[in-house]
C-alpha cells in the first residue's frame, strides 16, 4: 500500500513542477507578453483602440501581468483548479473550451491506434517466434526493422501522399466531412471512420514493429523454456499453449511499455495531426506554436501533461494486478 | 485389465538414433539404442550428462525438440502402438495419459503465471471431459499421496512452492490420468537428502499400488538401488549395459559400469577403495571411432579403437557391448 | 582498445549482415556529409527555369520549388542534420550518464533528489516538451538545439544507468579502491564508468535516433527556423509553404526528403544492432 502513496505523491510533484514550469515558461519570451499580445490584438484588428488592446489583453491571460509573481503564481493555480487557462489570441475562445472539444479526437484516435499496434504486434511476434529460422521470418524481421524505423509522421506523410493525392481514396482533412451534419447517424459515423483510418495507420503502421520484435525476441526464448515442454508432454492443445502459456509469457514483460504508452496516448503526434488537419489537441499545439499563440500553448502543455502523469499513475496501479509475480513494493 | 493380459513389454525400442542438427555440425545424443521396458517393471538408466537419456526420454513420447531429429529407429508401446509416426490428435492424447515424464528439475516445470489448481484442471479437461468435482477430488488424492497439502498447493502460484514441493506436485499431476508409464528425470537431484527419501518412497509405493512401470533417468547410482529393478547404462548416446539392479552392482560385465562402481560409494562396494574413471568425458561433436569409452578404458584393445562393439546378450536378461566383457571384475 | 580488439569488432560487423549494412549506410552519409559539399556547390539563387524539373542526368533528383538541385540540397543537408543529432546524441548521454552514475553510486538523498528529478523528467510528454522550448526559445545555434532535443531523452538514460551503477557497485574491484582511499568522484568516473562504455555507446546511438526524430519533426512543423537545406525544412517547405505535395509533378521533392530521413533512420538501428553484437559476444549466433 505504501507503494501507492508513493508513486501518487510523485504524480503530484509531476504535476506541481509541470504548473510551475508552464507558468514560468511564458516568462522565456523576450519582452513583456502582455505588450506582444496587445500588438497582436492592434493589428489583426481585434482591438480598435490601445484601451481595448489592453482590456482583452488582460483577459487573455488567466493572470494580471503587473501583480508581483508569488501573487501571479497563486492566481495561476487558482485559475488552474476552475478551469480557467486564459484565452487564445488567433481565435479569442477560451483555452478549456479549444482543449474540451479536441481532446476527444486525439484520445479516439490514439486509443484505437494503440490497441491495433498492440494486437497486430503480438499476433505477429508470437508468429514469428514460432516460425525462427525460416525464410519468411528472416524476411519479416528485415521488414519490421525498417517500418519501426520510420518515424511515424513521415509515415503520415507517405500515406498522405499516396493515399489522398495520388490515388485520392481517403479524405484529406478534418475529423469528418464538414457538409454533414453531427449526430448519431449512420452517415456522419461512416464519415468518422474513413477521416480516422489514416492517421490511426501513420501511428499504426510504425508502432507494431516495436512491439512485434519484442513479443518475438520473449517469444522464442519462452519457447526454450521448461513449462513449455512439459505442457506439450501434459498433451494440452497447442492453442492453449499457445495463449495461456507462450503468449500470456511473452506479454508480461511488455506490459510495462504498453501502460506507458497508454499514458501518452492523450498527446496524440501533433504532427501527424497536422498533416492530416485532424481536430484533436495536437494539431491546436501545433498552431499554437507557430502562430505563437502562447496562452493556448500553456494551456494546451499543461492539460497534456496532467492527463498523461495521470494516466501514466493508472497503469502503474493496475498493472501490478496482472502480474502475480510482482510483489507491490519494488 | 491383469498385467498378464497385456503385452510383456510396455516399450520396445529398436536401434533408435536421434540426432541434433545445428548450422555447420550435428550431435548424435543417441546411437543405435536398442531396449525393452517390461511392464510393471521399474527400469533405471544410468549415465553422466550429455550421455543421451534425457534425449532418450524424450523420443518415448515423440517430444524431442528442434533441432532434433529421430533420424532412423522404432518405438512400439504396448505392442502396437508405433510412437513415431503418431500425429497431431492422437499423439496429443496418447502424451500423459499412457506416459508421463517429470522433467529435471521441476522449478521451472509450472507455468509461472498461473496456480497450481487451474494447471492441475487443465490437464485432466484437455484430455478428457469429467466432472470437476470428480477431478477435484482425483487430484485432492493425489497430492495427499505425495504428502502435499491440496488447499495451499492448488491455490498457490509456482513462485510460492519450494524446490521439493514443485518436485512432489509435478508427480502428482504426472499421475492425473492414470498412465502406464512414468518417466523420471533426475527426480532426486537438486533436492535435500530428506525429500530425496520422500520422493524414492513414493515411488515404490505407486509401483505397489497402482502398478505403474517406472523409468528412472539419474547419474545417481544410490537410488536405483532403492526402486528399480533393471538398470540401463548408457555412454554417449549409447547402451553399455543392461542387467539386473543386483547384476550391475556386484557383477559389473562393462568397463564403464565398472569404473562407476568404483568410483561411486555405493551401498555394496568399500568406501575405501574409490577409483576415479580417468580420462574425460566424451567430446560429442567428436565422438571417439570405435568404442566411444575406449580412450578411457583399461581393457581397450584394437578392435575396441576400430568398431563398435554391439549389444550383445551375454546370459539371461543380460546385454552388454564390449568386446572383453568376460575378462571385466 | 588495443588492435585486436579493433579488429574483432571490425569482424562483427563485417560478418552480420544487418550490421554491415547499417554500417555501409552510415558511412555514407558521414562521407556526403564531410565531402559532399565540397563537391558539389550549392548555388542559392533561384533558377525559375527549372522549377520543379524532374530527375535528369544533371539533376539526378530533380529540382526544387526554386529551381535548386535537389540531390546538393540533399547533401548539404546533411551536414545539417548529422551535426544537429551527433550534438543532440552527446549532451543527451553526457546529461544521462551523469546524472545516473552519480545517482547510483552515492545513494541516499543525493540518489532521492535525483531520482525524483528523473521520474518528473520521464512523466512529462517528451516531443510536446521538445516542441513548446523551441518554439520559446527561437535559435539557431546547433549545441542549443541538441540541449533542447535532449530535453527529456537523458531521463530514461540516467534510470538505466543508475541500475547498471547499483549492480557494479559492490564488486571486489571497486571495494578495492574504495579500500585504498580513493576519492568517490575518481571511482564513480575511472573505474565505474569505464565498464560501462559499450552500454553508453548502445545509448548513444539510441539517442541519436532519436534526436533525428525529433529534430525533423521540429523542422517539418517550421517551429526552428534553422536552415533551408534541412531535410525537415524540406519538408516543411514542399508541405506548407510550396504546396508541392499537391502536385504531381513536383513529387520528387517530397520522396527526395523521406528516402534520405528512413534511410539514415535504417543505417543507425542496423548499426546499432552490430554494436549490440560487438559488445555481448553471447548474443552472436
Amino acid at each position: 500500500m505504501k507503494w501507492i502513496y508513493r508513486r501518487a505523491i510523485l504524480a503530484l510533484l509531476s504535476i506541481s513542477f509541470t504548473v510551475a514550469l508552464t507558468f514560468f515558461l511564458i516568462r522565456l519570451m523576450p519582452g513583456n507578453p502582455m505588450d506582444y499580445y496587445i500588438q497582436i490584438l492592434m493589428r489583426s484588428g481585434r482591438a480598435r483602440t490601445i484601451e481595448e488592446a489592453i482590456a482583452r489583453a488582460k483577459s487573455l491571460m488567466p493572470v494580471n501581468m503587473n501583480d508581483p509573481i508569488w501573487k501571479q503564481l497563486l492566481d495561476y493555480i487558482a485559475g488552474v483548479l476552475h478551469g480557467d487557462l486564459g484565452r487564445s489570441i488567433s481565435s479569442f475562445t477560451p483555452v478549456s473550451e479549444i482543449i474540451v472539444k479536441s481532446l476527444p479526437w486525439t484520445v479516439f484516435i490514439s486509443s484505437i491506434a494503440l490497441t491495433l499496434s498492440f494486437t497486430i504486434g503480438t499476433i505477429m511476434g508470437l508468429v514469428l517466434a514460432y516460425k525462427r529460422g525460416t525464410k519468411f521470418e528472416g524476411f519479416s524481421v528485415a521488414a519490421l526493422t525498417i517500418f519501426g524505423a520510420i518515424p511515424n509522421y513521415i509515415m503520415a506523410l507517405i500515406l498522405f501522399y499516396v493515399l489522398t493525392i495520388v490515388y485520392p481514396i481517403l479524405p484529406m482533412r478534418g475529423g469528418y466531412d464538414s457538409l454533414i451534419p453531427v449526430g448519431l447517424t449512420f452517415e456522419f459515423i461512416v464519415s468518422v471512420i474513413t477521416h480516422a483510418i489514416l492517421p490511426v495507420a501513420s501511428y499504426v503502421l510504425t508502432d507494431f514493429a516495436g512491439w512485434a520484435l519484442g513479443i518475438r525476441a520473449m517469444a522464442t526464448t519462452i519457447l526454450g523454456e521448461d513449462y513449455v515442454t512439459v505442457a506439450k508432454a501434459r498433451g494440452l492443445k497447442e492453442s492453449r499453449i499457445v495463449t495461456n502459456y507462450v503468449g500470456r509469457n511473452s506479454i508480461l514483460p511488455q506490459f510495462t511499455g504498453l501502460v506507458l504508452s497508454i499514458g501518452f496516448l492523450f498527446g496524440g503526434s501533433p504532427l501527424v495531426e497536422t498533416i492530416f488537419t485532424y481536430p484533436g489537441i495536437g494539431r491546436f499545439f501545433a498552431s499554437a506554436v507557430s502562430a505563437r499563440d502562447y496562452p493556448l500553448l500553456q494551456g494546451l502543455f499543461l492539460v497534456l501533461s496532467i492527463t498523461v502523469i495521470s494516466a501514466n499513475l493508472i497503469a502503474d496501479i493496475l498493472y501490478t494486478r496482472i502480474d502475480p509475480r510482482v510483489k507491490v513494493g519494488d | 485389465m491383469s498385467l498378464q493380459e497385456q503385452c510383456p513389454n510396455i516399450y520396445d525400442i529398436d536401434n533408435l538414433t536421434v540426432e541434433y542438427v545445428l548450422r555447420n555440425s550435428s550431435v548424435k545424443a543417441v546411437t543405435d539404442v536398442s531396449l525393452d521396458i517390461s511392464n510393471g517393471g521399474a527400469i533405471g538408466i544410468v549415465g553422466e550428462s550429455g550421455s543421451g537419456k534425457s534425449t532418450l526420454a524424450l523420443s518415448l513420447l515423440n517430444l524431442v525438440p528442434t533441432p532434433g531429429k529421430i533420424m532412423s529407429g522404432k518405438i512400439i508401446f504396448n505392442g502396437d502402438k508405433d510412437i513415431l509416426s503418431l500425429k497431431g490428435e492422437e499423439l496429443r492424447q496418447f502424451r500423459w495419459k499412457q506416459v508421463a515424464m517429470v522433467f529435471q528439475g521441476a522449478l521451472n516445470s509450472f507455468n509461472p503465471v498461473l496456480r497450481i489448481g487451474e494447471q492441475t484442471l487443465e490437464t485432466i479437461t484437455e484430455h478428457e471431459s469429467i466432472d470437476k468435482q470428480k477431478a477435484l477430488d482425483k487430484v485432492n488424492v493425489l497430492l495427499k499421496l505425495v504428502r502435499l497439502d491440496p488447499e495451499r498447493t492448488l491455490k498457490a502460484f509456482p513462485h510460492e512452492l519450494s524446490g521439493g514441493m514443485k518436485q512432489r506436485a509435478m508427480i502428482a499431476m504426472a499421475l492425473l490420468l492414470d498412465p502406464r508409464v512414468l518417466i523420471l528425470d533426475e527426480p532426486t537431484t537438486a533436492l535435500d537428502v530428506m525429500s530425496q527419501k520422500y520422493i524414492l518412497n513414493i515411488l515404490s509405493e505407486l509401483r505397489k499400488r497402482l502398478g505403474v512401470t517406472i523409468m528412472l533417468l539419474t547419474h545417481d547410482l544410490a537410488i536405483c538401488t532403492e526402486v528399480v529393478d533393471r538398470v540401463a547404462v548408457m555412454y554417449a548416446g549409447r547402451i553399455m549395459e543392461v542387467a539386473k539392479t543386483e547384476d550391475i552392482f556386484m557383477r559389473p560385465k562393462h568397463p564403464y559400469s565398472l569404473g562407476l562402481m568404483q568410483a561411486t560409494p555405493s551401498v555394496f562396494g568399500d568406501v575405501k577403495k574409490r577409483k576415479p574413471i580417468p580420462g574425460s568425458p566424451p567430446d560429442m561433436f567428436n565422438v571417439p571411432k570405435g568404442c566411444p569409452f575406449n580412450p578411457r578404458c583399461q581393457y581397450a584393445i584394437d578392435v575396441c579403437r576400430e568398431t563398435n562393439p554391439p549389444l550383445e546378450e551375454i546370459s539371461r536378461d543380460r546385454l552388454a557391448a564390449c568386446y572383453r566383457w568376460r575378462d571385466v571384475s | 582498445m588495443e588492435l585486436n580488439d579493433i579488429v574483432s569488432s571490425l569482424r562483427v560487423l563485417v560478418e552480420n549482415k544487418r550490421a554491415l549494412i547499417g554500417s555501409l549506410i552510415l558511412l555514407g552519409f558521414i562521407l556526403m556529409a564531410l565531402f559532399g559539399p565540397m563537391i558539389f556547390p550549392l548555388d542559392m539563387n533561384p533558377k525559375f527555369n527549372l522549377v520543379y524539373a524532374p530527375p535528369s542526368l544533371e539533376h539526378p533528383l530533380g529540382c526544387d520549388y526554386i529551381g535548386l538541385d535537389i540531390l546538393t540540397e540533399i547533401i548539404w543537408g546533411a551536414r545539417d542534420v548529422l551535426t544537429i543529432v551527433m550534438i543532440g546524441g552527446v549532451i543527451t548521454v553526457v546529461l544521462g550518464s551523469i546524472v545516473g552514475l552519480v545517482a547510483g553510486y552515492f545513494g541516499g538523498v543525493v540518489d532521492l533528489l535525483l531520482n525524483t528529478l528523473v521520474d518528473i523528467a520521464l512523466t512529462i510528454p517528451g516531443l510536446p516538451l521538445v516542441i513548446v522550448l523551441a518554439g520559446l526559445i527561437q535559435t539557431r545555434d546547433p549545441v542549443s538545439i541538441g540541449l533542447i532535443l535532449s530535453a527529456n531523452a537523458w531521463a530514461a538514460l540516467a534510470r538505466s544507468m543508475r541500475s547498471q551503477v547499483l549492480s557494479i557497485k559492490e564488486r571486489d574491484f571497486i571495494e578495492a579502491s574504495r579500500a585504498i582511499g580513493i576519492g568517490r568522484l575518481r571511482i564513480v568516473f575511472y573505474d565505474v564508468l569505464p565498464i560501462l562504455m559499450p552500454f553508453v555507446g548502445i545509448n548513444f546511438l539510441f539517442a541519436v535516433v532519436q534526436s533525428l526524430y525529433a529534430s525533423v519533426a521540429l523542422f517539418f512543423i517550421g517551429v526552428l527556423p534553422f536552415s533551408t537545406v534541412h531535410w525537415g525544412t524540406m519538408l516543411n517547405i514542399a508541405m506548407q509553404v510550396s504546396g508541392a505535395i499537391f502536385v504531381p509533378y513536383a513529387r520528387h521533392y517530397v520522396i527526395a526528403p523521406v528516402i534520405f530521413i528512413i534511410l539514415l533512420q535504417v543505417g543507425l538501428i542496423l548499426f546499432s544492432y552490430g554494436v549490440e553484437d560487438i559488445f555481448n559476444p553471447r548474443l552472436r549466433t
